[in-house]
């Protein structure tokens, strides 16, 4: 994938809701859908989205009595 | 059936003059569909307009689910008013359907008996356009009806030609675009950026901040334009919330942001050496959690970038299409205060901010009747000065070996002392001393925190604040020990232990003293002990946010535990936290049944 084809790509993310739900649910279809040719490499990094997000606030920490 | 009522209940169909909608109704035939059959198919030839009167239908383009349609709502009407149009959506019977269908040659047909039908007709078929374009094709798509009908009934349409500006940077703003068709660009200091295709949604900045424009909008091709003015926008965000939401969602995928300046940024990595973050914002005492994705974004939070651009060099650098992520961290980010974003005129607050539940203010009453504190801040000079002034030997090796033989010492020693003591403090004659408890118990606590305390300054951390609250059902001193974010793994462990540690070894000495006071201040003393133990195993505790919890959340290496444990988005409770919880649950029944039959 090329960065003009990932930008389009990123356009239709962030201008369509019904879009990023369907990339979130079949990140595979929805992207073929888009037309866009992906090598396998590419699907594969569409496929690798880890969304066990560990970037948090830390909450405080009161030590009590 | 009283197709009359059908149709009068049908919004845009509603107005029609008693005759004309009599008309309508005459020429429409009932149709029935099972539940999962194909009414229309898209791309193909549009040639009947449909009402539902019973039943829900879905509708899908490109194989998306787009939305749902229920009673009283229309679709098909395109084929009526542009019949070179092809169906641009497949519907399909969810339940069994009931429909009123009216087709392409019937309508002609009464369009040209009725000239006021065909006025009110096309003007309702212009706001049935805009509400199916709104709901299909916009990020409005998620709306409710009723709120897409009131911005399809306010809505204005717009034509400009190739090279046309749509809207300039640096002037100010009060509408929103939604583009119907064509295609559009949008610069930044003179420098495309971005093209916009049918269904963008832009403008909505200006709109939501009272910000200037920040970018210039201009028609690439003849387009059309649906403009939103912000009262009409901010009406529907009074009808249904998630207008605001899809505007709000805009603004921050939009978004450049920009790190808070002063917040300090700690490397570290993990026992498994997997690297990690850790920021601090001085001026809140907030503390937020990295990962080396989120490391990646937040140096990368320059105002420059905005998602777009986050999204395409994470892939770049990791390999992976995340812009959710991407997303979510940086949204996390701007909520914790270490993210500049820019801010909604108050107007649209009020409007987006829609009014608790009936029992949030009992909830919120009740959240801060169980957990509230009063704080002092800027402690921390005092007890490093209690530290350089001798206190920090404590943590010298000789005195922690001390401690820890004193500990298990008296143990022993309470353990041995325990039938003899129990026999005195069972009589039911009162027993001189016992006023000696409450300041003993008094100078336990200050101990504990104490033990917190200087294990903190003994890492080189900062105690950001300590004072006295209620927590659940019990008053608590306590001692802030988030500065501990930044150190180690163990360092944070020995914090959590260090107040359990000071108790264990006031008990002891305790228990050592029995037999060097006599049989009465023996007892009293052994009483001391015990009650010290009791209060070590309700702070192991690790389901509510005592030490145990803590100590537990830093040896799994899982900040935030019980929240992610009980967040109901998350991923279920942690296998060994719910193993130690039921175990923690267990001891308690163990020491419960073994008190009773000693007493």
């Amino acid at each position: 994938m090329n960065h003009e084809a990932l930008g389009k790509l990123m356009d239709r993310w962030s201008s369509d809701a019904v879009f990023r739900a369907a990339v979130r649910a079949d990140p595979l279809g929805a992207i073929a859908n888009t037309g866009l040719q992906l090598s396998d490499e590419e699907m594969a990094a569409v496929q690798a989205v880890d969304w066990a997000l560990s970037d948090q606030e830390l909450v405080s920490r009161a030590s009590l009595m | 059936m009283d197709r009359l009522a059908v149709l009068a209940a049908v919004p845009g169909l509603s107005e029609l003059p008693p005759s004309a909608l009599q008309a309508l109704a005459d020429c429409m035939q009932e149709e029935r569909y099972a539940c999962g059959a194909q009414v229309v198919a898209e791309g193909d030839t549009g040639d009947r307009f449909y009402a539902i009167v019973r039943g829900r239908a879905e509708v899908s383009a490109h194989n998306i689910p787009l939305g749902n349609l229920g009673p009283q709502e229309v679709f098909g009407e395109i084929a009526l008013l542009s019949p070179e149009v092809r169906r641009t959506a497949t519907v399909r019977a969810q339940t069994e359907l009931v429909l009123l269908s009216l087709s392409a040659t019937d309508f002609r047909k009464l369009l040209q008996g009725h000239p006021a039908l065909q006025h009110h007709l096309q003007a309702s078929a212009r706001r049935l356009l805009r509400l199916r374009f709104l709901k299909l094709s916009t990020p409005f798509a998620g709306s409710s009806q009723s709120a897409l009908l009131r911005l399809a009934e306010h809505a204005e349409d717009l034509r400009v030609a190739a090279g046309d500006t749509v809207i300039r940077a640096g002037e100010a703003g009060d509408t929103a675009y939604c583009l119907v068709s064509g295609r559009l660009q949008v610069l930044r200091e003179g420098q495309a950026v971005v093209q916009l295709e049918a269904g963008a949604l832009f403008g909505e900045a200006a709109l939501l901040t009272g910000d200037p424009r920040n970018a210039t909008v201009q028609a690439l091709e003849a387009s059309e334009l649906m403009v939103l003015h912000r009262t009409t926008v901010l009406a529907a965000m009074g009808v249904d919330p998630r207008v605001a939401t899809a505007c709000l969602t805009m603004l921050r995928l939009r978004e450049r942001p920009r790190r808070t300046p002063g917040i300090e940024v700690f490397d570290s990595r993990s026992a498994d050496r997997t690297p990690f973050t850790v920021l601090k914002n001085p001026g809140q005492g907030r503390y937020f959690h990295l990962s080396a994705e989120g490391r990646f974004v937040w140096d990368r939070l320059d105002g420059a970038h905005d998602l777009r651009a986050l999204a395409i060099e994470f892939f770049v650098a990791f390999k992976r299409f995340a812009p959710d992520m991407v997303a979510a961290i940086v949204h996390a980010l701007a909520l914790a205060g270490f993210v500049e974003v820019r801010s909604l005129a108050p107007d649209v607050r009020a409007a987006s901010t829609h009014p608790a539940g009936r029992w949030q203010p009992f909830a919120d009453a009740v959240r801060s009747a169980l957990n509230w504190q009063m704080a002092l801040n800027h402690c921390d000079p005092w007890i490093s000065r209690l530290y350089a002034a001798g206190m920090g030997r404590l943590f010298t090796p000789l005195c922690l070996v001390a401690m820890a033989l004193l500990s298990v010492a008296g143990m022993v020693a309470f353990a041995f002392y325990a039938a003899p003591a129990w026999r005195i403090l069972a009589a039911p004659a009162p027993l001189p001393g016992m006023g000696w408890l409450l300041p003993a118990g008094l100078f336990a606590l200050l101990a504990h925190e104490a033990g917190h305390a200087l294990t903190v300054k003994a890492c080189g951390r900062t105690v950001e604040r300590m004072g006295l609250g209620w927590y659940w059902v019990t008053p608590v001193l306590f001692v802030d020990t988030s500065d501990m974010w930044l150190a180690g793994k163990w360092q944070r462990i020995a914090v959590g232990l260090a107040g359990i540690c000071a108790n264990l070894v006031l008990a002891g000495l305790a228990a050592l003293l029995v037999p060097l006071l006599g049989a009465q201040a023996g007892a009293v003393a052994w009483l001391f002990a015990a009650l010290s133990y009791v209060s070590v195993v309700f702070n192991l505790n690790p389901l509510l946010e005592y030490d145990g919890y803590h100590v537990l959340s830093d040896w799994l290496e899982r900040p935030n535990l019980r929240r992610a444990a009980t967040d109901p988005r998350g991923q279920g409770v942690d296998l060994l936290y719910g193993v130690i919880a039921a175990a923690y649950i267990a001891l308690l029944g163990f020491l419960f049944l073994a008190m009773r039959s000693v007493m």
